[in-house]
């Protein structure tokens, strides 16, 4: 708890939050002065595309961060026995399945996937639920709808291939077992913090690597000429691989990421599947956040094999279904 | 970063999204319908911060360095004020193969001998059918949008589609003939009569053969 100035002794003149504060206030007071100083149209529009990145996924990100403190606080462990076969590899098709179950976005899935493991479950079951749940939700599944009218074929391709490599995923994690390399940050509950204290931690934690994602991926969608995307168009091998590349660059929400793939109408259908199934399971943003979460050596590994998984069972499912 | 440290940072992020949704900022981001969602998110940061920001300045809990880039966001804001996007992303994404837009709710057409007010995904739709249900032939129509041109030094009213947040919008436009470009960016309403047969497949767009132009206001919602 606080405490008045004279209890504490000796306090320093120059602190860190007075020096931030002051360079905060210096930025606002003297906008009149930088504005004009960053008249660049390309610029500009990098810090419209970045802000409102972080806009739109900060409400997501806190929902995330607030769902998985109560998780970790207060769903009973019993419960969880009950709905998940304590043998993980029965516990990640179930997982996969939950998914259908959270309405949110990929930043509010990281932090809930963290809370799960926080609350006993098993790695590999976590990170299923982590692939499956921004994929498979409501709320993708009627965008995607909306997006292809005329196309329900493209929804039932993406609901089974986003699965398929959610489950695939995951088994792969229990097969791997401790050689995942997976860095579990200390628990926040053992400092004493309440709910409260531990849902901002885990949200600077988060919100700090959403940043980095939010800045790199609207630079590509600032830069990088779509035509060249676009060229790519004719072949179909290259197609895929294209569309696959770009999800993950792009990282847009996977509830809008349909009416983009809509609007690539040079390139075949399994190539826009791949597009729907890779960007909300991997994309530079999440590979920031779960690197930050769960520790670079892990994501070195679970960021390529994501990323592959996805392509192959994308490529499979489109080849059967569209 | 210091707990007191840590409290600012996240009250900062707070004050910048109930400042976006109070002054009407947001609509340069995100979809209108975000704006109760973006106050109640910055309320409820708020009040998460004001603990840690009263606490002593020795109290520490570990943060990634990343963390620091959360102040980023309000700092951009305020010294670079970043506009609606506009001609420039326009022109850079005009030449995507995109999808004709979907139809509207209700097909506008045309009757009497006023113009036909129609939004520029409405007219470039309307365009594309073959039955020309809305009536488009020989019909003086009104638009509305921004000015955008292209290499070949024509113009365009223009107008972005955003369907998630401003980093995914697409472009929506018409050539416009017969009358001098406005200002890049300048947004204008013009009447014209459609160039049949201009703008039937979704790869060209339509052409305007404008005999009015004015220059409005930019609209409160930059977006469509």
């Amino acid at each position: 708890m606080s405490s008045g100035p004279a209890a504490a002794p000796r306090r320093p003149l120059v602190n860190q939050t007075s020096v931030v504060a002051l360079a905060l206030l210096g930025t606002i007071l003297g906008q009149r002065w930088i504005q004009p100083l960053t008249d660049n149209e390309s610029l500009r529009a990098w810090c419209t595309m970045f802000v409102a990145l972080v806009v739109q996924a900060t409400p997501f990100l806190l929902g995330g961060v607030l769902l998985s403190a109560v998780i970790s606080r207060f769903l009973s462990e019993r419960l969880l026995r009950r709905v998940l076969p304590r043998n993980p590899t029965l516990a990640v098709p179930v997982a996969g399945i939950a998914g259908f179950g959270l309405p949110g976005c990929e930043c509010a899935a990281v932090p809930v996937s963290e809370g799960l493991m926080r609350r006993g479950v098993a790695p590999a079951a976590a990170l299923t639920f982590l692939l499956a749940a921004p994929a498979v939700n409501p709320a993708v599944i009627v965008s995607t709808a909306v997006a292809f009218p005329n196309d329900h074929l493209m929804v039932v391709a993406r609901v089974v291939a986003s699965l398929t490599t959610a489950i695939a995923v995951g088994w792969w994690c229990v097969a791997r077992g401790d050689a995942l390399g997976m860095a579990r940050r200390p628990d926040a509950h053992r400092h004493g913090g309440g709910l409260v204290a531990v849902a901002l931690h885990d949200f600077l934690h988060a919100g700090g690597f959403l940043v980095v994602g939010a800045m790199a991926a609207a630079a590509v969608n600032t830069f990088v000429p779509r035509a060249w995307v676009d060229s790519l168009a004719g072949q179909a091998l290259l197609g895929v691989l294209a569309l696959a590349l770009f999800a993950f660059v792009a990282a847009l929400c996977s509830e809008s990421d349909a009416f983009v793939a809509a609007s690539l109408t040079a390139f075949s259908d399994t190539a826009k599947l791949t597009f729907l199934v890779v960007g909300p399971a991997m994309d530079i943003k999440l590979a920031a956040m779960e690197s930050g979460q769960f520790g670079y050596r892990f994501a070195r590994q679970f960021v390529p094999v994501v990323l592959v998984v996805a392509v192959a069972s994308a490529a499979l499912v489109g080849r059967v279904l569209l | 970063m210091t707990s007191p440290t840590q409290g600012l940072v996240v009250a900062a992020l707070a004050a910048l999204l109930v400042r976006i949704s109070l002054t009407g900022e947001y609509l340069r981001f995100v979809q209108p319908w975000m704006r109760w969602p973006l106050l109640a998110t910055g309320a409820l940061l708020a009040l998460m911060a004001l603990r840690p920001m009263l606490a002593r300045e020795d109290a520490r809990s570990r943060v990634p360095r990343s963390s620091w880039l959360i102040l980023l966001p309000l700092v951009i804001v305020f010294s670079v004020a970043p506009p609606p996007l506009g001609a420039y992303i326009a022109e850079r994404r005009a030449e995507q193969v995109t999808t004709p837009p979907p139809a509207p709710a209700r097909i506008p057409v045309a009757e009497g001998g006023r113009p036909l007010v129609l939004s520029l995904e409405e007219f470039t739709w309307g365009v594309a059918q073959s039955d020309d249900v809305m009536g488009l032939k020989d019909q003086v129509v009104r638009l509305e949008g921004f000015v955008s041109s292209d290499k070949a030094g024509d113009w365009y009213v223009t107008a972005l589609v955003l369907f998630c947040c401003a980093a995914d919008v697409a472009v929506v436009r018409v050539r416009a003939t017969g009358a001098e470009a406005p200002p890049r960016d300048q947004w204008v309403r013009v009447e014209g009569v459609w160039d049949a047969g201009s703008g039937t497949s979704a790869s060209v767009p339509p052409t305007l053969e404008v005999t009015r132009v004015a220059e409005i206001d930019a609209p409160r919602n930059p977006y469509s």
